[in-house]
């Protein structure tokens, strides 16, 4: 059981819950992760440090940001986003227990998400291997996460089956996907009390 | 480079040298239906968790 602490994302705390904050702090994850040989369990894997070095070899990154003509050679791990998908909790997402003296009308939802980890190799084994690392963190930390994530929920959904990439030749992928849900909640707060807004409607009535 | 045999070797239809394993891309991969069960049992409860609660709760 290795330890890995990652500070909570600022970024969450001054503007919510963006899909790319999240990308960003699952990449930072597994950089510090395996930059490291006493936080990486499998023997196979601590050869296979990450630094930010062009040299370093494993590739620690997002998929978008994935070169396969300059970095399909090496082994990787990408993490990927999926949809975001709002769930309704209730009619028009309004949250019945609030209710502002002033007019401010309280809403809630949630949005369901998901993110996808791959594990790259020429060689199968190793891609597995990678998949299972990244698999195993995310089942163990996912506590933690979902605390620094500020999620409602954070379950690893499955570790899938493993294919060829079409984007670099002869290179395995082992997908692992977690998903997550994140309240949402906000308010409507009108710039005229209920009233006086009564009274403009009708004195400018036909 | 793995060779006809090996453990990394993707296996092949006799004569037709077409491998079995799925070639995909990696931006339009979806997960499999294994995985999309269980994001749809995730998809299917309101809620989510509140800090102390158990995994039966929402079910």
């Amino acid at each position: 059981m290795t330890t890995v602490r990652v500070e909570a994302p600022s970024g969450l705390q001054m503007t919510g819950h963006y899909r790319t904050i999240v990308t960003g702090y699952f990449r930072e994850w597994f950089a510090v992760h395996f930059s490291k040989e006493a936080t990486i369990e499998h023997p196979n894997l601590r050869g296979l440090l990450w630094s930010e070095e062009l040299a370093s070899k494993l590739l620690v990154e997002t998929l978008m940001r994935w070169h396969p003509a300059k970095e399909g050679h090496r082994p990787a791990l990408l993490v990927g986003p999926g949809a975001w998908v709002p769930r309704r909790l209730g009619i028009d997402e309004r949250n019945m227990n609030l209710a502002g003296k002033d007019g401010a009308v309280y809403h809630e939802g949630e949005v369901v998400g998901t993110h996808t980890f791959f594990g790259l190799s020429k060689v199968y084994q190793e891609a597995e291997i990678l998949a299972g690392e990244a698999y195993r963190e995310l089942r163990r930390f996912g506590p933690l996460i979902r605390q620094e994530l500020f999620l409602q929920r954070f379950e690893v959904a499955g570790l899938d089956k493993p294919f060829k990439v079409k984007e670099a030749q002869d290179t395995w992928a082992v997908p692992v996907t977690v998903a997550y849900v994140i309240n949402e909640a906000w308010q409507l707060v009108p710039h005229t009390p209920f009233v006086k807004r009564l009274g403009a409607a009708l004195t400018l009535g036909p | 480079m793995a060779e006809p045999g090996d453990a990394d070797a993707a296996p092949t239809p006799e004569g037709s040298g077409t491998p079995l394993v799925p070639v995909k891309s990696l931006y339009d991969w979806t997960p499999g239906p294994e995985v999309r069960a269980a994001l749809a049992r995730l998809e299917a409860t309101p809620g989510g968790w509140q800090e102390g609660d158990d995994d039966d709760r929402a079910g």
